[in-house]
């Protein structure tokens, strides 16, 4: 075997000069470097866009939630127990009522929201709910709030937002100042329309709010939602499935919460989950039965006491994985729990099949996969039509290595003279292209490096100096461009570029091998 | 086929021997016969000198004996079948990879217009030999290198490139990269047709003096009798076909 086949001396040695000496390959290397930090920027950004709306989610409604919705599942308190035995895989869960409400907003407008009975206490060892409320007094300002026009900030708003922030920790707020206590509503921030979003990511008090007069003309009034009141009328469900009668309660609004994914933000609102089950008539204890041919929700005397008493419900048992495991893993765990769960109660919870076969024991991907698959869908189609955009690296690549070999003809035949094989000579310009998808890779992902970390910088500086504000907070889920690069995405995006770089040379390559000596050497 | 006188040599051992050779190439689907049945030994150690005009096959020979081309193979209708033997390898016998490692290691072709590479330097376009022959090299080879470029007076131009030589010094360079191998069999093409007469002769010179040191066996091609007289024996070539000298 010809040495030169196995020691790339030569081609080492002319690879350095061609690199150096020639300004193609340059321009070469600056596409594939251009290629690969366009395309490692749009998947970290759309990659850290799916990624903070799943943590975001999680953050709201735990890993695991097993869920019987409407009439709810009994026992509830037995199946939290069960789950929180195995601390390796659990690090907590809490019962959740949910049910859909009309509620009458402070300015008169009907809207149908969900709403959700939470334990304040174990709540908050599922999910990091305390985060998400709003009003706070606030220290530092928001990253794009540079002028710190965040009414948070406002010192002399320090003492009423505290107050918004231990009654949404109590859920409960004075009907009328000076008054009890009584349990509380807290919205989601986009649900009364009370506070509006600005560009750099704060929410103003809503100081043009028209109010209906008794005239029949309209005021602008400034609303602050921790002032207000919202009315939910909602209907109980028994056991088996049948209404009971429309509930309303009004509720003192306690502070607003702000998750970041607006479908949440617009539609819900939580209460003190003792309350909506006694509203619900979901609490123990409570015996509720009626004729099966009475379908009157109205009518006096319906539903009718039979002193049958039935054990409290809650609809859903929202479950946290401990450290370490996976949503999935957490999945698999509360089914078979559930199982065990539902074989201690037989005939007094759904069964395990129903339950399974209806896909109700679901991470929150899997419920909000419509959401989650459009992101993803979009993520990949994009990702798509960057490669192939890319792809065109490889044709410039062909390009410049056709038209250098063509003028390299001569020295091609020289070293076929000399001895070298075909293979060597394909070698050379294989690793000519390597050497370019390393150099422009390199480059590439550097610089998605600093383009992806310096983002929101960039992005305030474009809408500063030119008035482009891509990234709007008010019609985004967040405020701030994701800005992480995965370490897995730069080694993916970068040996991709090393890849097209490699499948441009390879046809000038082949090109070259297949060159007759004689014929290289007569070229003119 | 006519056959070659080859005098006193005609008893000795031939290191080269080339026997009904063929070559026709194709052009604008035309096809033209350039080499009709050449037949050649070269004795180890000979100096051979091939004489003839300007298409009359004398390059196409010399591709032939260095394994840069092949000969016509035997075929109905015409003539083929050619052989040529080096040191009594069939190079017919020899694979794309073993004709490669032949030129490597024991072909040193000259060129008339020199064919350096442009972008290497005086010294790195004698090492590539070298380096194509045996991979990486080691400060030996290189101080043969250097050495030789001394001998040949490029001794302080070791750095530049075949852009700042004149094509006497270019010439040198690559006889140098021809003889850094020491291989058995050199094989020049027309060495001198670019250069002065008194240029020519000191490539001549150059030639001669490696011949004599390690009794290497030599064809140059050339249209000058200057050339043709400084070797053993002249072989002409007219038409495709060789004529005794």
């Amino acid at each position: 075997m010809v040495l030169d086949d196995c020691l790339p001396v030569y081609q080492i040695l002319l690879n350095k000069k061609y690199l150096t000496g020639k300004v193609m390959p340059l321009l070469a290397a600056l596409a594939v470097a251009l290629c690969t930090t366009m395309v490692l920027v749009v998947w970290s950004v759309m990659g850290g866009f799916l990624s903070t709306l799943l943590a975001q989610g999680r953050a709201m409604m735990g890993d695991v939630a097993i869920h019987w919705p409407t009439t709810g599942f009994a026992h509830y308190d037995d199946l939290i127990s069960r789950l929180e035995e195995d601390k390796s895989m659990v690090a907590g869960a809490t019962p959740v009522i949910e049910t859909l409400a009309m509620a009458s907003l402070p300015d008169n407008r009907i809207e149908g929201v969900q709403v959700k009975g939470i334990d304040a206490a174990s709540y908050a060892r599922v999910v990091d709910f305390d985060q998400t409320l709003w009003w706070r007094p606030m220290i530092e300002a928001l990253p794009r709030d540079v002028e710190g026009r965040d009414p948070r900030l406002d010192p002399r708003s320090a003492e009423r937002l505290s107050q918004a922030l231990a009654d949404a920790r109590a859920m409960a707020r004075p009907m009328v100042p000076g008054g009890p206590a009584v349990p509380a509503a807290i919205t989601g921030i986009e649900v009364t329309g009370y506070s509006r979003r600005s560009r750099e990511g704060f929410y103003n008090i809503n100081e043009g709010l028209l109010r209906p007069q008794p005239d029949g003309g309209v005021k602008s009034v400034g609303s602050f939602a921790p002032d207000a009141t919202i009315t939910l009328r909602m209907v109980p469900f028994d056991e088996g499935g049948r209404e009971v009668s429309l509930v309303p309660g009004v509720f003192p609004i306690a502070n607003e919460f702000r998750t970041g994914v607006y479908d949440i933000d617009k539609r819900t609102v939580f209460v003190e989950f003792k309350k909506l089950q006694e509203m619900l008539k979901m609490n123990g204890g409570t015996v509720v039965t009626r004729d099966q041919a009475d379908n009157d929700l109205f009518a006096a005397g319906s539903p009718k006491a039979t002193g049958v008493v039935v054990p409290a419900r809650a609809t859903t048992v929202l479950v946290r994985a401990a450290a370490g495991v996976s949503p999935d893993a957490l999945r698999a765990h509360c089914t078979k729990v559930y199982r065990q769960f539902a074989a201690a109660h037989v005939r007094g919870v759904p069964p395990p099949e129903m339950v399974e076969s209806n896909n109700l024991i679901r991470t929150w991907e899997m419920q909000n996969a419509t959401l989650v698959g459009a992101v993803k869908k979009e993520t990949a189609m994009v990702l798509l039509l960057l490669w192939l955009i890319s792809f065109v690296a490889s044709f410039l690549i062909l390009a410049i290595f056709w038209a250098m070999i063509s003028e390299k003809t001569k020295d091609i035949g020289t070293l076929r003279a000399i001895g070298a094989s075909g293979a060597g000579v394909a070698g050379i310009w294989i690793i000519y292209g390597l050497v370019i998808g390393v150099i422009g890779s390199v480059l590439g992902v550097a610089l998605a490096c600093v383009i992806v970390v310096n983002i929101n910088p960039i992005h305030e500086w474009l809408g500063t100096a030119l008035g482009l504000y891509v990234w709007d907070p008010r019609v985004y889920y967040f405020t701030q461009i994701p800005s992480k690069v995965e370490p897995v995405r730069a080694l993916v995006v970068g040996l991709s570029g090393v890849m097209f770089s490699l499948v441009g040379a390879i046809v000038p390559a082949v090109r070259a091998a297949a060159m007759k000596p004689v014929s290289a050497l007569r070229f003119e | 086929m006519i056959g070659v006188g080859f005098g006193d040599l005609a008893t000795t051992v031939a290191y080269l021997h080339a026997a009904n050779l063929f070559k026709t190439y194709t052009l604008h689907r035309k096809r033209v016969p350039v080499l009709r049945g050449v037949s050649l030994e070269v004795a180890k150690g000979e100096c051979v000198a091939v004489l003839g005009k300007s298409g009359s096959g004398k390059s196409t020979l010399l591709h032939l004996l260095g394994g840069l081309d092949r000969p016509d193979r035997g075929g109905a209708g015409g003539g083929g079948g050619g052989k040529i033997s080096v040191d009594g390898v069939d190079l017919a016998s020899l694979r794309f990879r073993s004709l490669d490692r032949y030129r490597a290691q024991s072909v040193g072709f000259v060129f008339q217009l020199y064919h350096l590479l442009p972008e290497l330097s005086v010294l790195e376009n004698v090492t590539i030999a070298a380096m194509v022959k045996g991979g990486s090299i080691g400060a030996s080879t290189r101080g043969r290198a250097v050495e030789m470029l001394g001998e040949f007076g490029l001794g302080d131009r070791l750095a530049h490139r075949p852009a700042e030589l004149s094509g006497g010094e270019r010439q040198r360079v690559a006889l140098a990269r021809a003889l850094i191998n020491t291989p058995p069999l050199l094989l020049a093409d027309e060495p001198t047709g670019n250069l002065d007469p008194a240029t020519g002769g000191q490539i001549l010179d150059l030639l001669d003096a490696f011949r004599n040191r390690n009794s290497a066996t030599m064809v140059i091609v050339t249209h000058s009798m200057d050339v043709a007289r400084r070797a053993d024996r002249v072989v002409r070539l007219v038409d495709g076909v060789v004529s005794t000298a």
